[in-house]
Order: C-alpha cells, then sequence, then structure tokens
C-alpha cells in the first residue's frame, strides 16, 4: 500500500477530529485572536507612522506563532499517546516516517491557519497602521513551516515523558531560538519579502532532519 | 516456522530492573498461549513487543520469521490491549474504516474474522454511534473489531474478557474459537487469580499456560489435561 496514502488518511482523521474537538482548536484560535489584537493595538500607539509599526507587529506576530507550536504540539502525538491511540497506530502496518510526516503536516495546517487568522485580527485591530500587514505573509508562513517542524518534532520527542508539561514548551522555545534570532535581524533591516525564502528553506531543512530521526524518537 | 516467536527477549526500562529476562517463546498455528502473572510482571510489555509496539532491550520478536518492529510483521497481527485504541470522537464505523485504511483495506467490514466478530459482538446497532457515546464494553468490543481487520494470523491480547458483559465474552470466545481453527495463534494475558482461564475451558478453547515471574516465563500446562 501506498505511504501516501496512509498519510492523506491519517492527516484527513486528524482533521476530522480537529472539526469535532471545538474547545481545543477553538482555544487556540482565541488565543491567537487575543494576541494579534493586543499586538495591533500596541504597533498602533507606539509607531503610527507604518513601517516600523508593520515590522514590530511582524517580529509579535512570529512570536505568537511560538506559541501556537505548543498548542499544536499538544494536538499532536501527546493527544494521541493521552487517547491511547498512538498505540493503535504504531501496532498497524505504517512506516514511524509516515506516522510523523502526517503529524507535521497536519501541524502545519493548522499553523498556518492560525496565523491567518492572527494576521487578520492584527490588521483589523492595528487600524491604518497595520493596514499593509498582509506583506508580512511570506515571513510568517516561512516561519510557520519551521515551527510546525519544530512543533511535530518536540511532540513526539516528550510524547513517553513524563514532566511533558514543562518540557513541551521548553523545547519548543529552545528549538526556536534560532528562528526567532534570525526574524529579529530581519525585521531591524527593514525585511519584507524576499528574505523569508532563506526562513522557508531552514524551514524544509529542519523538517527533513526532524524526519528522519522520528524513527527512532518514535520508538521505545 | 512459528507464527510468533520470542527470541531471547530482555527488556528493561531502567538501568536497575529487568521486566523481561530471556524470555524464549513460540506460537505454531492454532496455539492458544496464556500468560498469568501478578500486576507488574511484564505481561503488558512482553505483548507489546510481540506487537512490535516496544523494541526489546535485547532478543527479539519475530512474526512469520520477520522482524515484529517492521510494518510487514505487523499486517499479520492484530493486537487488543487493556485500553482501546478506538478515537472517541469517531463512530464504530469510522474508526474502523480508518484502521481498515492503514492496512490497505477500503471496507473494513467487507469479509473475513473482522466482519465475523462485529455481528457476533452485536455491534451493528451502533454502527454509526461515536465511541465517546459509549461505554467501556462497547470500545473494547470495537477494538477487538479493530484488531481484526486485515485477518491477522496472530491475535495478542491484554486480558481478553475484562470489561465484558457474558454476552460479549462468549462472542469473543466464538470468534477466538474460529480463528484458532482457521490456522490462526492467540498470545493473551490474565492477571494472576482472573477467572479468564475458567472461562476458555469452558468455552472449548484449550489455553497453554505460562506463568511470569522475575522476568522469566515458566510453563505450567494445560488446564484441559
Amino acid at each position: 500500500m501506498s505511504v501516501l496514502l496512509q498519510v492523506k488518511r491519517m492527516i484527513w482523521k486528524d482533521l476530522l477530529l480537529e472539526t469535532r474537538r471545538v474547545s481545543e482548536f477553538g482555544a487556540a484560535l482565541v488565543f491567537a485572536v487575543s494576541a494579534a489584537s493586543l499586538i495591533g493595538f500596541a504597533a498602533n500607539r507606539f509607531a503610527p507612522s507604518g513601517l516600523t509599526g508593520t515590522l514590530i507587529a511582524g517580529l509579535g506576530l512570529v512570536l505568537v506563532e511560538v506559541f501556537l507550536a505548543v498548542f499544536t504540539a499538544i494536538m499532536g502525538f501527546v493527544r494521541e499517546a493521552d487517547k491511547g491511540t498512538l498505540e493503535g497506530i504504531r501496532s498497524s502496518p505504517v512506516e514511524p516516517v509516515a506516522v510523523f510526516a502526517a503529524k507535521l503536516v497536519f501541524t502545519l495546517i493548522m499553523l498556518e491557519a492560525l496565523v491567518v487568522v492572527a494576521t487578520g485580527a492584527a490588521m483589523f485591530f492595528g487600524g491604518a497602521t497595520l493596514r499593509g500587514a498582509y506583506r508580512l505573509f511570506p515571513l510568517l508562513v516561512s516561519a510557520g513551516i519551521y515551527l510546525a517542524s519544530v512543533s511535530a518534532f518536540a511532540s513526539a520527542l516528550s510524547v513517553y515523558i513524563e514532566a511533558r508539561g514543562i518540557l513541551l514548551p521548553t523545547l519548543i522555545l529552545v528549538l526556536s531560538a534560532p528562528l526567532i534570532q534570525n526574524v529579529i535581524i530581519l525585521v531591524e533591516g527593514g525585511f519584507y519579502g524576499s528574505g523569508a525564502w532563506m526562513l522557508a528553506l531552514s524551514g524544509l531543512g529542519f523538517m527533513v532532519v526532524a524526519s528522519w530521526l522520528s524513527r527512532y524518537i518514535l520508538e521505545v | 516456522m512459528a507464527l510468533l516467536e520470542y527470541r531471547d527477549v530482555w527488556k528493561r526500562y531502567t538501568e536497575a530492573r529487568y521486566v523481561l529476562r530471556s524470555v524464549n517463546l513460540r506460537l505454531e498455528e492454532g496455539s492458544l498461549i496464556v500468560i498469568v502473572g501478578p500486576n507488574g510482571s511484564g505481561k503488558t510489555t512482553l505483548l507489546k513487543i510481540g506487537a512490535g509496539i516496544l523494541r526489546p532491550s535485547r532478543g527479539e520478536a519475530l512474526v512469520r520469521g520477520v522482524n515484529a518492529r517492521l510494518p510487514p510483521a505487523k499486517r499479520w497481527l492484530g493486537v487488543i490491549l487493556h485500553e482501546p485504541m478506538v478515537y472517541p470522537e469517531l463512530s464504530i464505523y469510522e474508526n474502523l474504516k480508518y484502521y481498515a485504511g492503514l492496512r490497505g483495506i477500503d471496507e473494513p467490514l467487507g469479509e473475513g474474522l473482522a466482519k465475523e466478530a462485529f455481528e457476533e459482538l452485536g455491534l451493528g446497532k451502533y454502527r454509526d454511534r461515536r465511541v465517546e457515546e459509549l461505554s467501556f464494553g462497547w470500545r473494547r468490543r470495537t477494538d477487538i473489531v479493530r484488531a481484526l481487520l486485515g485477518g491477522p494470523d496472530v491475535i495478542l491480547v491484554d486480558e481478553p474478557f475484562t470489561g465484558l458483559d457474558p454476552e460479549a465474552r462468549r462472542g469473543l470466545a466464538s470468534v477466538l474459537r474460529k480463528h484458532l481453527e482457521r490456522g490462526g495463534a492467540i498470545l493473551a494475558t490474565t492477571p494472576l487469580g482472573g477467572a479468564d482461564i475458567e472461562f476458555m475451558v469452558a468455552s472449548n478453547l484449550r489455553p497453554e499456560v505460562y506463568r511470569i515471574s522475575g522476568g522469566g516465563l515458566e510453563h505450567v500446562g494445560s488446564p484441559t489435561g
């Protein structure tokens, strides 16, 4: 059987579950909108001149994405383990890398959807200052690729560890540190678009490494 | 070639203690082996290693000669653990369809032992009900059918009759009997003093009993003589 078909089935199952677990995705959504609206408000107050406000908002939204990566990590392997269904998958004839890939794509979809909503909220609450915030999309989407990999990886890594409640956010922040650092540098230089490809590339690189490691991580 | 074989299997979770020590066991066609032991004796660990879910610290578990951790071996295995491995938010049928899909089967109840178990266990009336709306006993029944998707050669089952009412117990015993008659094998565990073995004997299943203690297996015999 095709591995891609298995991956597709696992992603579809996760998306279906998300539509039925309204409270969890809803909580992430409320967080994204609340945080983004505060960013919009702050950008409007401190830098009403447009460009600077937009850049500050960009950095703020990336930080919101880091927080959201913790949410999506909990929605990933951690929740499967809590429900006992991870062993159901692991007792099925599926390669560990396919299991990881499915979770990664699901995490990416969740994260990017939340980022779109958060950016919309920031634009709405940021008023005239953030009207051009849509130009941040390449930065936010690229950061999303990196953070989805980090989120799925951290989720898989901490799934069998009892202290994962503390470990998970710590792990995500530590693994996201290089990304945040790069975003700060890009923002400082008045970055808008093209440099995002480098971020996307590093995200894809991390994705490949994490997928390769997953075969060792998901076995105990 | 044995359907399932444990070759010098050792397992430890921490440096301090081995849960399993040099376990050797063979399941041939038509054999039903029951592992008896107190809580924490390593019964479930043994089962999970055979299911390819856990990696042994030393030794290996083979299914038809293939390492149990590899996907091809898992096609021949049906695993039922104590906690049902079904998604509460999905209906019984959606759960079965999903797990069947992972095995490359389009219609979970098309034919075979899973279909027979679905009928024997009376799941038809709740087919489209979400699992979260059902009691533990019905989740367990769903999980049993899930494990039988694709007609596995070996069924690994942790405390098979726990959480089931008498009707479901009879249904499960009937399914297990059919599986053995068709040349399949079963590895089951039960706690010390549990009534599972008596029930198996009463249901015309002929278990071969092993006791697990100190991480090793000791052959006890067959209660049917």
